[in-house]
């Protein structure tokens, strides 16, 4: 964790805040297309339903966008943190 | 360009769009099938379903349009919308017409999933089935090439795959049912 | 000794200092009146100041302070909606229900009361569908307020352990089946058909009604300086079930019967947290003083199984397993999984290491907080009760001497 916390230089791309990634639990029913396309973040279970890791970093921003386009439930959203 | 040429590309283009039609519906039916690394990838099949779809989009305008230039038949612009009142074959002309709106509604809808919400997109996104079938009948009945048996063959093969295709769907529970039923 | 009313099905209601203390004059409006004097008119600043005085918090198990969701709801876009949620999905909670049928003017002088705040005219209640004497006193009550100008409208919730949570609630009021959905913002924002919706549980509104009708300095009187005020708890031990209200404050030895504090208590109820033998002798009804060793207060249900804690907190686990609405992917499959692992503890063939992972596993993966409730509940029967656990992996039980079964 700390080590995790020096790589971020201060005041590097300070604008561009993380994100976060919900699942509507209801809606998904365990495609997984959203680990094929985000698998940096996303883990799947015994069942196959997503893992969402850790929070979404603005280089992953676009990856995630497309696993949210991509889920075929509409499960996943994105909000900022 | 000269009117053979524009009845040819017309007869072609319903050729190739019976093809192209059948393998989108093909992937559609198979997408709820199975889990994550299956056969294809799933982000693979979904992106090709959606390629494959907008490709059949531009041959439907081109099929349309080379319909209506053609002077040998009277087809008029509208009829591409209203499934009504054309002087040549009506009926089948009508279900082809049909066809194609339906198809308009699925492109359109999918365009604005996002604002429609999961249900009312899915409800829409189910005629395909009928807009595939009715393409198929208005190609079978209005088509100059139909008494011929390659084209005969063409016709029973699309309808043979997309009906072991729906079995299958319906046969095999998708991921989240084969953990049991669900509310 | 306490006079005690027959409350919902056998349960008894003790009278208690502020919110159960007029019990024994009957729940008329007129005894209500008597006892409790009009309520004034409060605006909405000074009774939110109040409200942070007094720190009241919900009482429907999460403890989110209430002032902070009155503030939200008014301050939201759109007419806001009043709900009292009198469904205790959590069966073996009985005071909203006791409430309903010993005090029920006092749980609706707080719904007028934050309805007339919001600038509301329509109350919601929310009532657990099979209990007949809830329904049948809450129809009295609102029968007897028909000249004041506001709306109450009655729902019936189903009797399932989810139907109460907030979200199913919100369903059930727009006419589908009363299970949790995921929501994106909570319901003082964007609630009942989409307008802010302050949504709470009886003893909240009950709770509101005192601080407005008695005023800070007699709520203040009770409990505290840190906690003021009193609790509603559900009791079940070995002399039955029974509703009580206890200062904040209040000696666990005084609450449970002599010597049950010698015994495993689960505290909150199904989602709740276990505390060891011996562990409540030196701690007060007190969430803050429960939260620093980890325990929790939850809606106020506290049980004392007869037998042993940990082959009970299997049970409680199938049983919450089975009440999955089954609409979440890990709730639906992760619950089962669960049980099945915490009964393999319980029966001595392995299944720790397991069922710590499926705590992990289903925790903040559902729309609702059934998963994460029970995760809870099941992790802190194994931490609460190590040398147990490791008796029952050698195939034996300290609570199987005394008496079988």
């Amino acid at each position: 964790m700390p080590a995790a916390a020096a790589a971020t230089a201060p005041g590097a791309v300070a604008d561009m805040a993380n994100h976060q990634l919900r699942v509507d639990w209801p809606a998904c029913q365990a495609r997984g297309l959203c680990f094929e396309l985000l698998p940096e973040v996303i883990e799947l279970d015994d069942w196959g339903y997503p893992v969402v890791g850790s929070e979404i970093t603005p280089e992953l921003l676009a990856a995630a966008r497309a696993a949210v386009r991509g889920c075929p439930r509409m499960a996943l959203r994105l909000r900022p943190k | 360009m000269s009117t053979a040429m524009l009845w040819f590309l017309n007869r072609g283009t319903g050729m190739v769009l019976l093809g192209v039609l059948t393998a989108t519906v093909l992937l559609g039916v198979l997408a709820a099938r199975g889990r994550a690394g299956s056969l294809l990838p799933a982000f693979v099949s979904r992106s090709l379903h959606r390629n494959l779809s907008l490709f059949g989009a531009i041959l439907l305008v081109a099929h349309i349009a080379t319909a209506v230039l053609d002077e040998f038949v009277d087809i008029r612009w509208w009829h591409a919308f209203v499934p009504y009142g054309a002087a040549y074959e009506p009926w089948w002309l009508a279900v082809g017409t049909l066809a194609s709106d339906l198809i308009l509604a699925v492109l359109v809808t999918t365009a604005v999933r996002g604002r429609l919400g999961l249900r009312c997109w899915q409800r829409v996104h189910q005629l395909a089935y009928l807009a595939w079938a009715l393409g198929l009948v208005h190609g079978l009945m209005i088509g100059s090439d139909s008494g011929e048996t390659w084209a005969l063959i063409s016709y029973s093969a699309a309808a043979g795959v997309v009906a072991v295709a729906v079995l299958l769907r319906l046969l095999s529970p998708t991921a989240a049912e084969l953990e049991g039923e669900r509310v | 000794m306490t006079a005690a009313v027959l409350g919902p099905l056998g349960v008894d209601v003790e009278r208690g200092p502020a919110v159960l203390a007029a019990i024994d004059s009957g729940p008329s409006l007129a005894a209500h009146r008597r006892w409790h004097g009009e309520p004034g008119r409060p605006q909405l600043t000074p009774l939110l100041a109040d409200l942070e005085r007094v720190g009241l918090r919900g009482r429907g198990g999460a403890g989110f302070p209430f002032g902070r969701k009155l503030e939200a709801a008014a301050e939201a876009s759109g007419r806001p909606s009043v709900v009292v949620n009198l469904s205790e999905g959590e069966p073996a909670s009985a005071k909203d229900a006791a409430l309903a049928r010993t005090a029920p003017h006092l749980v609706l002088d707080g719904a007028v009361t934050a309805a007339r705040v919001l600038g509301s005219r329509e109350v919601h209640l929310v009532v657990p569908g099979a209990d007949l004497q809830v329904r049948a006193s809450i129809e009295t009550a609102v029968r007897e307020r028909r000249d004041e100008r506001i709306r109450f409208d009655m729902h019936r919730a189903d009797e399932a352990f989810v139907a109460g949570q907030a979200a199913a609630v919100i369903e059930l009021m727009a006419g589908r089946p009363n299970r949790p959905v995921t929501t994106w913002q909570p319901a003082a924002v964007r609630g009942h058909r989409g307008r802010p919706t302050l949504l709470s549980n009886g003893e909240t509104f009950a709770q509101l009604a005192l601080l407005v009708l008695h005023g800070v300095d007699a709520y203040l009187a009770h409990g505290t300086p840190g906690e003021p005020g009193t609790a509603l708890l559900t009791v079940h031990d070995d002399l039955g079930c029974r509703v009580v209200e206890a200062e904040f404050g209040t000696k666990w030895e005084a609450v449970l019967a002599s010597d049950d504090v010698d015994r495993p208590v689960l505290l909150g109820g199904y989602h709740g947290t276990w505390a060891d033998a011996g562990e409540l002798r030196d701690l007060t009804v007190s969430r803050t003083g429960l939260a620093d060793v980890g325990l929790t207060l939850g809606a106020g249900v506290v049980l004392v199984p007869d037998g042993c804690p940990l082959t009970f907190a299997a049970s409680v686990t199938s049983y919450l397993a089975d009440e999955s609405a089954g609409r979440c992917g890990p709730c639906f499959n992760g619950l089962p999984a669960l049980a099945e692992a915490l009964h393999r503890v319980t029966t001595g063939i392995g299944g720790r290491g397991e069922t710590e992972r499926l705590c992990r596993m289903v925790e903040r993966r559902g729309a609702c907080a059934h998963p994460d409730g029970t995760a809870r509940m099941v992790r802190s029967a194994l931490t609460r009760f190590p040398a147990e656990v490791d008796r029952h992996a050698r195939g034996g039980c300290s609570y199987r001497a005394g008496g079988g079964g």
